[in-house]
């Protein structure tokens, strides 16, 4: 009897077949339910890019305290402005952040505080305008100290 | 004891139509929730949830708060003068009570 395939010939497939499978299930590795959280607040739209600028330092060396300032371009009157922006990170045990909520008093769309980020993770920015269109933005922010207590 | 916010506007007096900055600060621990103490046991969460900005009565700004924000937050955020009035900042705790805060703008 032949058989169908060499030792070297199995070998490879099934090292190609481990291979595939880890790739396979590596975009399910998501830490936490931080699209889902977008996903609910935009219901369902997918959020244009642009518009939303999210500063954060590039490295973070304390997670306990890391300095947010989320903005938005909007002339910001009552025929358009901004009326929400969510901020979720997908590597802290609760994904949400803060969400701000916005007005045409607020004459600029922009708003700073200090966050918490328990590991290396993006941070992403998603704002509403008043005429129900989505813009987001996101930014890796690296730590060194994690801020959850752990 | 009542914990005092501290506020402070990039300006006391404005003329109309100016962007007024506000930066605040209040001492609170914002516990996650997630931390457990030397038994082993979690330190149940105990955060302030929600933020809101009012000017001469009108809601100008507010902020849901969430476990990752910062012990002792930090908000900073601006409004557009309109009209004189308090500028009254409420922050509410998870157990209910608040927190408030409040600074004068003249708008002339």
């Amino acid at each position: 009897m032949t058989p169908i395939f060499n030792r070297r010939q199995a070998l490879a497939l099934s090292a190609g077949a481990i291979g595939s499978g880890l790739f396979g299930v590596a975009p399910a590795l998501a830490k936490n339910d931080a699209e889902d959280m977008i996903g609910k607040f935009t219901g369902g739209k997918t959020p244009a890019d642009g518009k939303v600028t999210l500063d954060l330092p590039e490295i973070a060396e304390n997670g306990n305290t890391v300095p947010m300032t989320v903005s938005v371009e909007s002339p910001m009157t009552e025929q358009s402005h901004v009326t929400d922006v969510l901020v979720v990170a997908n590597g802290n045990p609760n994904s949400g952040v803060v969400h701000f909520h916005f007005s045409p008093a607020s004459g600029v769309a922009e708003a700073n505080t200090r966050i918490r980020l328990a590991t290396t993770q993006d941070v992403i920015a998603v704002a509403r305008m008043n005429d129900g269109s989505f813009y987001r933005t996101s930014k890796q922010v690296k730590v060194t100290i994690g801020g959850c207590g752990g | 004891m009542a914990v005092k916010p501290r506020i402070k506007l990039d300006k006391k007096e404005a003329k109309k139509g100016d962007i007024v900055e506000v930066k605040a600060l209040v001492s609170h621990i914002m516990e996650t929730g997630q931390r457990k103490d030397a038994s082993g046991n979690v330190i149940p969460r105990k955060i302030l949830n929600k933020f809101v900005c009012t000017v001469a009565g009108k809601q100008v700004f507010s902020a849901d708060f969430e476990p990752a924000i910062s012990a002792n937050p930090y908000i900073q955020f601006k409004f557009r003068a309109e009209t004189s009035g308090p500028v009254v900042l409420t922050w509410t705790d998870d157990d209910g009570s608040t927190i408030v805060g409040e600074e004068t703008i003249k708008v002339s």
